[in-house]
């Protein structure tokens, strides 16, 4: 593979953090090199090795402390590697900590050329993106307020917009693939999947199996700061859940004996959708064509929990491209509740028979909630997209259940 | 050694982003108050004022060789060593906690920190230039005439850059790992500037005096300064030489210590 089509190549790299009593020690240590140690050495990554080519989106997993922050802000430069290679091809755009670089005491217009200076634009290329940067990010009426008075929406909603707006080479995101609420989370999460259509190599950690498997291209599995696994995100991702599902019980059997003396090992509250299939007239995927009226539209939630947590719900949302709630529903305002194995993997199937949506694209997004429907687990944003088409010529969204009385009455009046 | 040349290059290498820190600590200093940039020229000007009131009603002071001229020859006299030492202070009073402030900036972002002491220099360098018109104004108001050597002016600071510089670098890094350094460095150039020929000339001290002020990297600059706008002389080649020579190698001992120190930063902040 030459070097140029790769975005990312990494061999044998290892981050070791040495914790410092003061920080005149750290100085100490440099000066001394590796003849003498003054702090304690704690490794956070070692002997990774992968290689990442251009265009390509690569997930990352594993458990918290595993690794893939560290590895993220090796990635961004942030950090610097105790020992192996990195090469990073491209200007990065980081999605780690939004607004870092902002100063509070300055007005978003002078953040928006300070950030995107330091992000690596001219001033003759922000001159030509700041409209755009203004006008996605929606505080176009705040921009000559300091930063400091803004809320801390209008901060992320600033700053991931100029992150996104210097054309990265590669994108770099911790956790989310949307940021901010309502309706800037959409947005947030069509501009990543723009970007990705138009060829950015995109780096992203989550807890969202879901999201692994539907956008990456390759999985890597770090387990305490090593490689576990790499290849294919549907392998990666049924490994590390079956892992998941064979170490939470015994931790929670663990947390029940001794929940006073190690509460670290205590399992979180988690779950998490393992995936979701989507079929109508029975052709899969996640981007279907529906005869209104006609075909059967068939939703399948898989999804897995820590057993100790109550059972959770599963919600199914159904909006218009445009972004208009045609309907939600949830397994708990339908008075059902999903059945939960041993190992806390549970399903969910939904069935919509004689699809009543009229002619339009929707996109449907499915949630794992709680058992009140409320803190929502894991979610998987426009996992369906639905390209509906009918005959006739009625206007509007859905069908509704109606009749007409069209017989002439007699003897009124 | 690579790195030099590209610490030495970084407000050419980063352009856009030593712009854009430049303008927000110039224009930053005096944000929200009524009178805004105008103060970069309000306070020099009141310095001298409040300096030729002390020294020259106060005091009734003479500068040695000029004292038929007055008071007010020897204020702008000060004013000029003054100048030069406001400069020097400015940077290294700042520069123990260049880094620490901008924590951020080392763990967020991938900034090039080594950028950082020319953002400072250059905001100094700004004020500098304002003091220097007031005080070229002041010497075509006294004078009736300005010297053709007071072109020289910027080649007699010259010498300084490299200086504050390699300090820079060097104090910024250090001050990551040794906070004392801070108030080591703050104690130390007050000293300095009775140690410097502010308030006096070097000329009027005895020779054994004058041989360890010359060790004085400021010396030099404010003599020479001196010389070409009051008395439309040439420099001192010879020490603008010497000092230039000094002042190159602490820059590149000032880069290459901020260079072996730098991954140390982000583990301390």
């Amino acid at each position: 593979m030459s070097f140029d089509s790769l975005a990312i190549r990494a061999q044998g790299l290892s981050k070791t953090f040495v914790v410092y009593a003061r920080p005149m020690d750290r100085l100490r240590q440099l000066v001394a090199g590796d003849r003498r140690q003054y702090g304690k050495r704690f490794t956070a990554l070692s002997d990774i090795g992968f290689e990442l080519p251009r265009g390509k989106v690569l997930g990352l997993v594993g458990d918290n402390g595993a690794g893939k922050s560290t590895l993220l802000q090796l990635i961004c430069k942030t950090l610097t590697p105790s020992a192996g290679t990195l090469e990073v091809n491209g200007r990065v755009a980081a999605l780690l900590e939004l607004g870092a670089g902002f100063n509070p005491e300055f007005t978003g217009r002078e953040n928006i050329y300070l950030n995107a200076a330091i992000l690596g634009l001219t001033q003759a290329e922000i001159d030509t993106r700041y409209s755009s940067i203004v006008e996605f990010s929606g505080v176009a009426d705040f921009l000559d307020q300091p930063v400091k008075t803004y809320s801390s929406g209008m901060y992320v909603r600033l700053a991931f917009s100029i992150a996104t707006s210097v054309n990265p080479d590669i994108l770099v995101i911790d956790e989310a693939l949307s940021v901010g609420d309502g309706a800037f989370a959409r947005k947030s999460f069509d501009r990543i999947m723009a970007l990705r259509a138009s060829g950015t190599t995109i780096l992203f950690c989550s807890h969202s199996m879901y999201h692994i498997e539907a956008i990456c291209d390759q999985a890597l599995w770090l387990e305490r700061g090593r490689i576990k696994m790499m290849g294919a995100p549907g392998d990666v991702t049924r490994a590390y859940g079956s892992q998941l599902s064979a170490a939470q019980p015994s931790a929670a059997a663990d947390a029940t004996g001794e929940a006073a003396a190690s509460p670290a090992r205590a399992p979180e509250g988690q779950a998490r959708l393992l995936s979701v299939v989507a079929s109508a007239d029975a052709v899969h995927g996640n981007s279907l064509k529906l005869q209104a009226g006609v075909s059967t539209l068939r939703v399948d939630v898989a999804f897995q929990c820590d057993p100790a947590l109550p059972t959770p719900s599963v919600a199914y949302g159904l909006e218009t491209i445009g972004g208009t709630l045609v309907s939600s529903g949830s397994t708990l305002f339908d008075g059902l509740s999903p059945d939960i194995a041993a190992d806390g993997c549970g399903h969910a199937s939904l069935v919509f028979a004689k699809m009543p949506l009229m002619r339009g694209k929707y996109r449907m997004s499915i949630f794992l909630g709680c058992e009140h429907s409320i803190h929502v687990y894991d979610h998987a944003l426009y996992c369906v997209e639905l390209d509906v088409t009918h005959g006739g010529l009625e206007q509007g969204l859905v069908f509704l259940p109606h009749t007409w009385g069209t017989a002439v009455e007699t003897g009124v009046g | 050694m690579p790195f030099m040349l590209s610490y030495l290059l970084a407000p050419l290498r980063f352009r856009p982003v030593f712009r854009q820190f430049l303008r927000r600590e110039i224009v930053g200093r005096y944000r929200g108050s009524m009178l805004g940039i105008s103060w970069a020229f309000i306070h020099p000007l009141l310095m001298l004022g409040v300096y030729t009131f002390v020294f020259v009603e106060v005091f009734k002071a003479r500068w040695p060789g000029v004292e038929q001229s007055g008071g007010l020859a020897f204020s702008q006299r000060i004013f000029a060593g003054l100048m030069v030492f406001s400069l020097f202070s400015e940077v290294i009073g700042r520069a123990p906690s260049l880094i620490i402030e901008q924590a951020n900036l080392v763990k967020k972002v991938a900034f090039p920190l080594e950028l950082l002491p020319f953002i400072s220099i250059g905001t100094a360098l700004f004020h500098f230039a304002l003091s220097a018109m007031i005080l070229l104004a002041s010497v075509l108001v006294v004078d009736a005439r300005l010297s053709a050597t007071v072109f020289l002016l910027p080649l007699v600071v010259l010498p300084l850059i490299p200086l504050l510089l390699g300090l820079g670098w060097l104090l910024s890094a250090l001050g990551v790992f040794v906070r004392d350094i801070g108030p080591i460095v703050g104690v130390s150039v007050n000293l300095l500037m009775f140690m410097s020929p502010v308030f006096y000339s070097a000329s009027s001290l005895s020779p054994r005096w004058q041989f360890w002020m010359n060790l004085n990297p400021l010396t030099p600059v404010i003599e020479n300064l001196r010389l070409v706008v009051f008395n439309a002389a040439q420099p001192h080649w010879g020490d603008w030489f010497v000092s230039l020579g000094v002042a190159s190698s602490v820059a590149l001992f000032g880069a290459w210590v901020f260079y072996k120190t730098r991954d140390g930063f982000a583990d301390v902040l």
